[in-house]
């Protein structure tokens, strides 16, 4: 999964669309606390928005205002391009363009069936749309065969997967995922996100996903927004933000684990250091950072034949060696500083990689983001 | 022990021999709590989803004196119920005191407050994030209520068996409003106070039975309903 975190680049981005969402001058104090400060915020029709953040970013603050489920301290909310008015007509009628997945199932305490159902009644549609609709978003995400089960009898998987038909089965124009699978275990998740990207590929719903997890991304979205103290402090592409954070404290959140100042941690003789001097990219003081996965471990001195001119070549040793599931976080000392890299178990058990093992580590120069010194 | 022995063969031959009186004072008092409830039911539920839902100036005065209702001992709503019926009272007018009308109102202001309590829990017992799918979902306000009450039924059928039990066996207030009228308001509590001071003590113990199985049927019954929703 982590390999696959930059190249997977999500669903195309068009030119050229009206805004389903917008925000302005939004503000959300509680309790004397400012939860949200977001100056401006568009999301297109079509987009698939990743919001991602520590835990109190404003996340699901943010999610829940731009939803109409909670009302800002201050600032408008725009839905289709208009003014949102807080009066309970125009909530629910803008309501009901719109669906919610939390992150927990929240089902009605009924049939799996009358689950899905649910909102379409709401809505008062003729039954006989109602049972199509129904039965088509139960077969679309694997739950058909559960419609007559009663919602609590269920798995967590399942049950998420119903929440899921429920809020397709509404067509609605935006839909809200609020960390739907913050509490599924890791195959789970990962089919269940299968499907929903099928879905949103496929239908183009406009999609607020908010997550903790960065590694979701590059699979649901097109745009990422970060979140800190409650304001957005970056928007882009998945692999924008992912390796060209704005600041360390990005960086360190979307899991870039080599985060170095020049001149500080990395010695300014050292090769790393003349390569990012030459080409004027980098002087003392800027900060350094790389993804682990972008960072390649040979066994021993590298030979003349897989040299490549646009990476920096570093002779080290393993200082650390961390299995991470699938994967192995190594740390190699290389004359001075430390650089982490993430490969696969079985490049460590086919090189034999031990702590102490000398290595060379390549840095590609394009993979390399600088963050420069104010 | 005799006593009990006495007391059972006695209930046991009266329910045998379909007693005409018994068969009448049991049907009275179904008929009486049944209604009663059935009115704490129409004022409770929609006064308790108030109280559990709209926040207002004085809302917490009106929830403590709902729940010192809860506990309102029989006798004061006999009481209070006699004084406006009374034939020179506010509502002597209609001439009910001493009648099952009068015991129904009595019971259904004991039962009432009960209902109002035990809804008001129950609506707000329902999970608060559950509250705010079904508020996503695209409920109106009347949707919203109609989802929630319908979330909280099986805590609502423990308020529906509440109120029953409560008015079915309490006797202060059917003496008093009522007056144990043999043919017209007796029912089984003030029957068997009445046996009980007479000295007939196994036609005394013979009626409670009747009651104790009476109130037992009904609430095995909504049990079971209750139970089975919750669980199938």
């Amino acid at each position: 999964m982590r390999a696959d975190v930059l190249r997977n680049p999500g669903p195309p981005i068009e030119g050229g669309r009206e805004p389903q969402l917008q925000a302005v001058g939004l503000r959300l104090i509680k309790g004397g606390a400012m939860i949200l400060d977001i100056d401006q915020f568009t999301l297109e029709q079509g987009d698939v928005l990743g919001v991602i953040g520590p835990n109190g970013a404003g996340k699901s603050s943010l999610l829940h205002v731009l939803a109409l489920l909670e009302k800002p301290s201050s600032g408008k909310v725009l839905f289709a391009g208009q003014d949102v008015r807080y009066d309970q007509r125009t909530l629910v009628d803008l309501r009901r363009q719109t669906a919610v997945v939390f992150q927990e199932p929240l089902l009605l305490n009924t049939t799996v069936r009358e689950n899905v159902a649910a909102g379409l009644r709401l809505r008062r549609l003729p039954i006989q749309q109602i049972e199509r609709q129904v039965t088509h978003w139960l077969g679309r995400l694997g739950v058909g065969h559960l419609e007559s089960r009663k919602a609590h009898t269920l798995s967590g998987g399942e049950a998420q997967r119903v929440s899921v038909a429920r809020a397709l089965a509404l067509g609605p124009k935006v839909l809200y995922l609020d960390e739907p699978f913050a509490s599924l275990d890791a195959p789970t998740k990962g089919a269940l996100m299968t499907d929903l990207q099928r879905v949103l590929r496929e239908t183009g719903i406009t999609t607020i996903l908010v997550t903790h997890d960065f590694t979701d991304l590059p699979y649901l979205v097109n745009r990422v927004a970060v979140m800190m103290g409650g304001r957005i402090v970056q928007q882009g592409s998945p692999a924008e933000v992912l390796s060209r954070p704005d600041s360390t404290a990005i960086a360190r959140f979307v899991g870039v684990d080599n985060i170095l100042t020049l001149g500080d941690d990395i010695p300014l003789d050292s090769p790393l250091a003349t390569a990012l001097q030459e080409n004027n990219t980098a002087d003392r003081g800027d900060v350094v950072c790389l993804r682990p996965e972008s960072v390649t471990v040979h066994p021993g001195p590298l030979n003349p034949g897989s040299r490549m001119d646009d990476s920096v070549n570093l002779r080290g040793a393993i200082s650390s060696i961390d299995p991470q599931g699938l994967y192995v976080k190594l740390t190699g000392d290389c004359g001075g500083f430390p650089i982490e890299a993430l490969v696969s178990s079985w490049e460590v058990t086919r090189n034999n990689l031990q702590k102490g093992s000398e290595i060379t580590i390549s840095l590609p120069l394009q993979a390399l983001h600088v963050l420069r010194s104010p | 022990m005799s006593l009990i022995m006495e007391g059972l063969i006695k209930a046991y031959q009266l329910l045998i021999s379909l007693d005409r009186e018994i068969l009448e004072v049991t049907w009275l008092t179904l008929r009486v709590s049944g209604t009663a409830t059935l009115f704490s039911l129409l004022i409770g539920i929609p006064l308790g989803t108030f109280l559990a839902t709209v926040v207002f100036p004085g809302r917490k005065v009106l929830v403590s004196l709902v729940n010192t209702g809860m506990g309102l001992p029989p006798v004061v709503a006999g009481l209070w119920v006699s004084i406006l019926l009374w034939r020179y009272g506010p509502l002597g007018y209609f001439g009910i005191l001493y009648t099952p009308a009068a015991m129904i109102i009595a019971q259904a202001v004991i039962a009432s407050p009960i209902v109002v309590g035990l809804t008001m829990a129950a609506i707000q017992q329902v999970d608060p994030k559950l509250k705010r799918q079904i508020v996503s979902l695209g409920a109106t306000r009347w949707q919203y209520l109609w989802l929630v009450l319908r979330e909280a039924r099986l805590s609502l059928l423990a308020a529906v068996m509440a109120g029953f039990g409560a008015v079915a066996s309490e006797i202060g207030a059917s003496m008093m409003v009522g007056g144990n009228i043999k043919g017209h308001t007796r029912v089984l509590t003030t029957a068997t106070v009445m046996e009980v001071q007479r000295g007939n003590f196994g036609l005394a113990i013979a009626i409670s039975m009747i009651l104790m199985v009476l109130a037992y049927t009904i609430t095995f019954v909504l049990t079971h309903i209750q139970q089975e929703g919750g669980k199938s």
